[in-house]
């Protein structure tokens, strides 16, 4: 439904490609871009992947305003997750903090990005910060 | 009596059917510490191993890899429906006719710019140079009623169908209110095709007309901190970025301390950001319903 987790990362190339190769290679998984088709800009396009349990996308992370000690100025693109093939609430929960909290631990074990997981970008859930010489930057 | 009592009343009586949303801070009964990467965890297949968990034990008997700070995703605010145990039966709101309370009508409108100097309004989405921290202004603007799921009476009561999937905890309020107005609501599963997600498909009982609509909650207070147009703009835009099929949201901000000048202030703010993708946007708040059109105007 319309609840999900983000994933907001550091990553400071202004190229959206480049991100989303990055996250292919941290996730071993593959993306499908999606054009914007519906917004007069026509900038937000996106890539997504899926499985029966799981949509991931991949977005810019533009236009958010610090909100509650999220301070989403700090990122540049951020990871949506949703549960899908879910029957029950409960299993929507499940599913959902299974899927989200393991992109963020692989994403975490690289070292190499800032991190912050929100709940529908309401409540921060947990963050991480690398050492500075990790970062990466382009 | 306010919209909080009659959301209350209309739900009152469920928990019969799903109960109460279990809590899903599961401590680590020492299965795997995640999975090394996303695609492994297809093979974990969670669908399954959920069904057949509630088949032996009525629980979530998961030990799951990993507990959420702060509640995770499994433990709603304090202050949200949760408390409220729902399910199928439905009060008729025929029998439960507590008004909704009007937002009043506001004198002449001026905008503020980021000096806080005040000027002529404009609409924000007619603006090319909409600021990012909340479209052209800030100041609240008159309020609402308009929009195609603006507050409405009905002579007579639809239905809430779930059989396809049913609603969360946060949106089960939003579908009691839609029915009372008339409408059937019924629940759609998401779609794994990308798109934005449509929580419901609406069907207007006086036309006929069917509209995916979009039901979105507002968390609750947090370290004495309410949700403000900040939450509500930034909820929004987590709703557009996906290209989608429901171009209209409504938002269930019971207890989320949300005030309705925050929640008009909203509207406009919205309204900087929308660029195209939003038809209606509707606030359901403590002691109020607003609601407002796309394109934005004052």
């Amino acid at each position: 439904m319309s609840v999900s987790i983000e994933i907001f990362v550091g990553f400071k190339s202004p190229d959206f490609q480049e991100f989303c190769k990055e996250m292919e290679t941290s996730l071993g998984i593959t993306f499908r871009f999606v054009p914007d088709e519906t917004s007069r800009s026509k900038t937000h396009h996106y890539y997504i992947f899926s499985d029966d349990y799981k949509c991931i996308t991949l977005l810019k992370a533009m236009d958010y305003v610090n909100d509650r000690g999220m301070n989403f100025e700090d990122y540049q693109y951020y990871i949506g997750v949703q549960a899908i093939g879910w029957k029950y609430p409960e299993e929507h929960d499940r599913i959902l903090n299974e899927s989200s909290r393991s992109i963020f631990e692989n994403l975490k074990a690289t070292g190499r990005y800032p991190l912050m997981m929100t709940y529908d970008v309401q409540r921060k859930l947990d963050e991480f910060y690398p050492k500075p010489s990790e970062i990466i930057s382009s | 009596v306010d919209f909080a009592a009659r959301q209350q009343g209309a739900i009152v009586g469920l928990a019969e059917g799903l109960g109460v949303l279990p809590d899903l801070q599961i401590p680590d009964s020492g299965s795997s510490t995640g999975f090394s990467s996303v695609q492994e965890s297809l093979n974990n297949n969670p669908s399954q191993a959920f069904q057949e968990s509630r088949q032996a034990n009525n629980t979530i008997g998961f030990g799951l890899p990993f507990v959420l700070e702060g509640g995770g995703v499994g433990k709603p605010p304090a202050s949200s429906p949760e408390a409220v145990p729902v399910g199928p039966g439905i009060v008729n709101p025929a029998e439960n006719p507590a008004p909704l309370v009007r937002a009043p009508e506001t004198g002449p409108l001026k905008a503020e710019d980021n000096q806080g100097n005040q000027g002529p309004l404009q609409a924000g989405n007619e603006n090319p140079n909409a600021n990012a921290a909340g479209g052209v202004g800030d100041t609240p603007v008159a309020s609402n009623n308009r929009g195609k799921f603006a507050s409405r009476s009905s002579e007579i009561a639809g239905n809430i169908d779930e059989t396809s999937q049913s609603f969360l905890p946060s949106e089960k309020p939003t579908a009691e209110i839609l029915k009372g107005e008339g409408y059937d609501v019924k629940a759609l599963p998401v779609s794994n095709e990308g798109g934005r997600n449509s929580d419901s498909l609406v069907t207007d009982l006086q036309t006929g007309e069917q509209t995916r609509v979009e039901f979105k909650a507002l968390e609750g207070k947090e370290n004495g901190e309410s949700s403000d147009s900040n939450s509500v703009r930034n909820s929004v835009r987590r709703s557009l970025d996906r290209n989608g099929q429901a171009r209209h949201i409504i938002f269930n901000a019971s207890g989320s301390g949300l005030s309705q000048e925050e929640a008009l202030r909203s509207f406009r703010r919205v309204g900087g950001i929308e660029d195209g993708r939003l038809d209606s946007l509707r606030i359901l708040g403590d002691g109020f319903d607003v609601s407002t059109e796309y394109p934005f105007k004052p």
